[in-house]
């Protein structure tokens, strides 16, 4: 993990308070969550307290501490669709994957995350599902789709 | 340049390129603030020092808005007061109704400002508050339940102490003031320094109480306890039992600390005297630049964490109160008797650096408990103790005397004087001795001063604040001439201004008092020098083996 953390570094400015949160994205998209080792290696590469990192990662919802499951549900409940059901489609998802929002199945299979507004409000309701967009969707599509993925991942 | 404005109808004087919020103070208006520190860049957030000025349609927060000419201002009109009312009533909502059990009862700025605006009823509902008390630490406890998120503590620790313990976490409705990784204070980078606990508005930051364990050990029968008073302590508590600021009640404090039960009173100073004495030795054979102080537990606490390739260049000397207390130590263990020592002192790192392995001996803790100056008022006024009608008593012999130099101690610049009067001393130049040192008594953050002793100059710097130390000690591989002395206090103006000390929302007008009150101390001692002390020579002929005066500094982990 040290090793891979001190890789993806190498990519932004040394000692650059502004490259903050690219760095944190970059952590992101490589491992798929923040781990705790991160905190310490990126203030100090960054030239901050590590109290600062912490606190800016947690100030945005978009930034993740535990990993996340194979099939990472993110369903937005921005205005838009919330005014068209999203939030029907938040509980067929809860019951379906027997998980909260922010938590992960036992089985490291399947998480789910609430995202702000994912910009695509005339398609509303969105969810994303391991990087695609599914659009209009409704209660009674849920099955479909995790199915859909499932047989991308052969799970 | 000067112009006038109106302010509530009445002409005032203002400058130009101050805020408004400054321009009122000095003329004596007093307009409450939460979030706002005096000196600091103001952050604006609480909006409790918003005023009404003619011309703009809402209300100007006071703190951060500069003043203009032209300006027509109501301080305390309808308008403003209502916004007050209700940013307090908002503060309030999220706040627990436990003042009774509150540290902070009857000195809270929250509960003042809801007293002075006249809240007399819960606007709206509270909300419950799940958060748990951080018990962890040596010195700080934390009650997030009390936050009011004003931001003072997370700049004292940023911009003052530079170790930015605490940071404001998560955002909105779900903010908190929290820790790296929601770590426990104890395993954090805190250095105990309680400089937030003083900025703390409210009850969210305060001393870990151990007055219990002292009461304890004063109602047990086989033990005797011990009890170290320093006179930064002495002279701190004045305006507390309602004397003028700064006045020396040292000697009152013995008596009534005697009066609870306390068997033995010992000066603390003495250990100052004799860590000044013992510095001053070790300078004068030292052949190694530069020597960095050990007196202050909160610098040492940083050093290991934030320098420890700067470690070597910590003297090997022992703190003054671990000097005095492995001393005491010493003598109770041939006599075997069972002894609880107690220091009390204007510092909250004391209560961790009695627990450092390094400063037991035999596995046994030399300093048993360490009061702050607040716990000691505390203390006194359970036991119904009136001050008024004590007279002043002496410590007990043969720690009871201590030297002007010793005093000093409490005051940046302060140990660097008693260690050069040393220093000069030592080599029987006494005559050289100035009662004064100038440079080392203005009240800069980095006080500079070189002396020559016998042809060889002597090079001391002085600083106050950690942030300010961490900065210089930065650019110290990069000087072509260090320093032959390096004397740091973590908190600003010294211990005068320590972590333990009592808390107000102006603190600038106590710290000159005691500050000035030391220096009169010291100036109308008839003893200059540590060693003309005679509880020094008396230590000197019985000194404790080398080995338990000796500290150890480790590197220390923590999320920097």
């Amino acid at each position: 993990m040290k090793e891979e953390i001190s890789t993806i570094l190498k990519h932004y400015p040394q000692g650059k308070r502004d490259a903050l949160i690219p760095v944190l994205q970059g952590i992101q998209e490589q491992l798929g969550f923040i781990p705790e080792e991160a905190i310490a290696p990126v203030a100090d590469y960054i030239g901050i307290p590590t109290s600062k990192v912490y606190g800016v990662a947690t100030f945005y919802d978009q930034f993740r501490f535990t990993r996340c499951g194979r099939i990472h549900v993110r369903i937005c409940q921005g205005t838009a669709c919330h005014v068209m059901g999203a939030s029907s489609v938040l509980k067929a998802l809860e019951k379906e994957l027997r998980i909260a929002p922010g938590e992960v199945s036992k089985d490291g299979r399947y998480s789910l995350e609430i995202a702000g507004c994912i910009g695509a409000c005339s398609l509303a309701p969105v969810i994303e599902v391991n990087g695609t967009f599914y659009p209009l969707v409704k209660k009674d599509d849920i099955k479909e789709i995790l199915q859909k993925e499932k047989n991308k991942l052969n799970v | 340049m000067h112009f006038t404005i109106e302010v509530n109808n009445i002409p005032i004087k203002a400058h130009k390129g101050e805020t408004i919020l400054q321009a009122l103070q000095r003329n004596g208006i007093q307009v409450p603030t939460l979030c706002y520190m005096a000196g600091k860049l103001p952050t604006g957030a609480c909006r409790m020092c918003v005023v009404e000025v003619e011309g703009y349609p809402g209300l100007i927060p006071s703190c951060s808005h500069p003043v203009e000419d032209w300006m027509k201002i109501q301080t305390h009109s309808p308008r403003v007061i209502q916004a007050r009312k209700a940013v307090i009533e908002l503060l309030l909502a999220s706040h627990p109704d436990d003042c009774f059990y509150c540290v902070r009862n009857g000195n809270c700025e929250l509960q003042r400002y809801a007293e002075e605006l006249n809240i007399r009823e819960r606007k709206y509902p509270s909300r419950s508050h799940p958060a748990t008390i951080d018990k962890s630490s040596y010195s700080i406890t934390r009650d997030p339940a009390k936050c009011i998120l004003c931001g003072r503590c997370i700049r004292i620790c940023d911009e003052v102490i530079g170790v930015s313990t605490l940071e404001y976490m998560r955002r909105g409705n779900s903010m908190y003031i929290g820790t790296t990784l929601d770590k426990p204070m104890n395993i954090s980078n805190c250095i105990d320094c309680g400089q937030c606990v003083v900025a703390c508005p409210t009850g969210a930051l305060y001393e870990r109480d151990d007055t219990d364990s002292v009461h304890k050990a004063l109602y047990d029968k086989d033990t005797k306890v011990i009890a170290l008073i320093d006179a930064t302590t002495g002279i701190s508590v004045a305006e507390k039992f309602g004397v003028k600021a700064g006045k020396n009640l040292t000697n009152i404090l013995v008596a009534a600390l005697r009066k609870i039960g306390v068997d033995i009173l010992y000066n603390y100073n003495l250990g100052n005297d004799i860590y000044a004495h013992e510095m001053a030795r070790y300078l004068l054979q030292a052949n190694r630049k530069p020597v960095i102080s050990t007196s202050c537990p909160a610098w040492v606490k940083y050093a290991e964490e934030y320098f420890p390739s700067h470690l070597t260049y910590l003297a090997p000397i022992k703190s003054p109160m671990e000097i005095i207390g492995a001393t005491i130590g010493r003598d109770y263990t041939a006599s075997g008797e069972k002894t609880f020592t107690v220091a009390i002192t204007p510092c909250m790192a004391k209560k961790a650096e009695l627990a450092r392995a390094c400063n037991a001996i035999n596995n046994q803790q030399v300093i048993d408990a360490a009061l702050t100056t607040r716990e000691l008022v505390r203390f006194i006024r359970l036991h119904g103790i009136d001050i008024e009608h004590l007279e002043p008593e002496l410590p007990n012999d043969p720690y009871s005397t201590v030297s002007g130099a010793g005093l000093l101690f409490g005051s940046p610049g302060g140990e660097s004087e008693a260690i050069i009067r040393s220093m000069l001393a030592m080599q029987e130049k006494s005559a050289l001795i100035s009662a004064r040192i100038q440079k080392l008594r203005a009240s800069k953050p980095i006080k500079e001063y070189t002396f020559e002793i016998n042809d060889k100059s002597y090079h001391f710097v002085a600083i106050h604040g950690m942030a300010t130390a961490g900065a210089y000690l930065r650019s110290l591989p990069s000087m072509k001439q260090p320093p032959d002395y390096i004397e740091i206090m973590a908190c600003p103006d010294g211990c005068v201004n320590g972590g333990g000390q009592p808390i107000h929302k102006n603190n600038e007008s106590f710290i000159k008092a005691r500050t000035k009150s030391l220096f009169e101390l010291d100036e109308k001692s008839s003893l200059k020098i540590p060693i003309q002390n005679p509880a020094v020579k008396k230590w000197e002929q019985n000194k404790p083996d080398t080995s338990i005066l000796t500290p150890v500094f480790k590197q220390r982990d923590a999320l920097l």
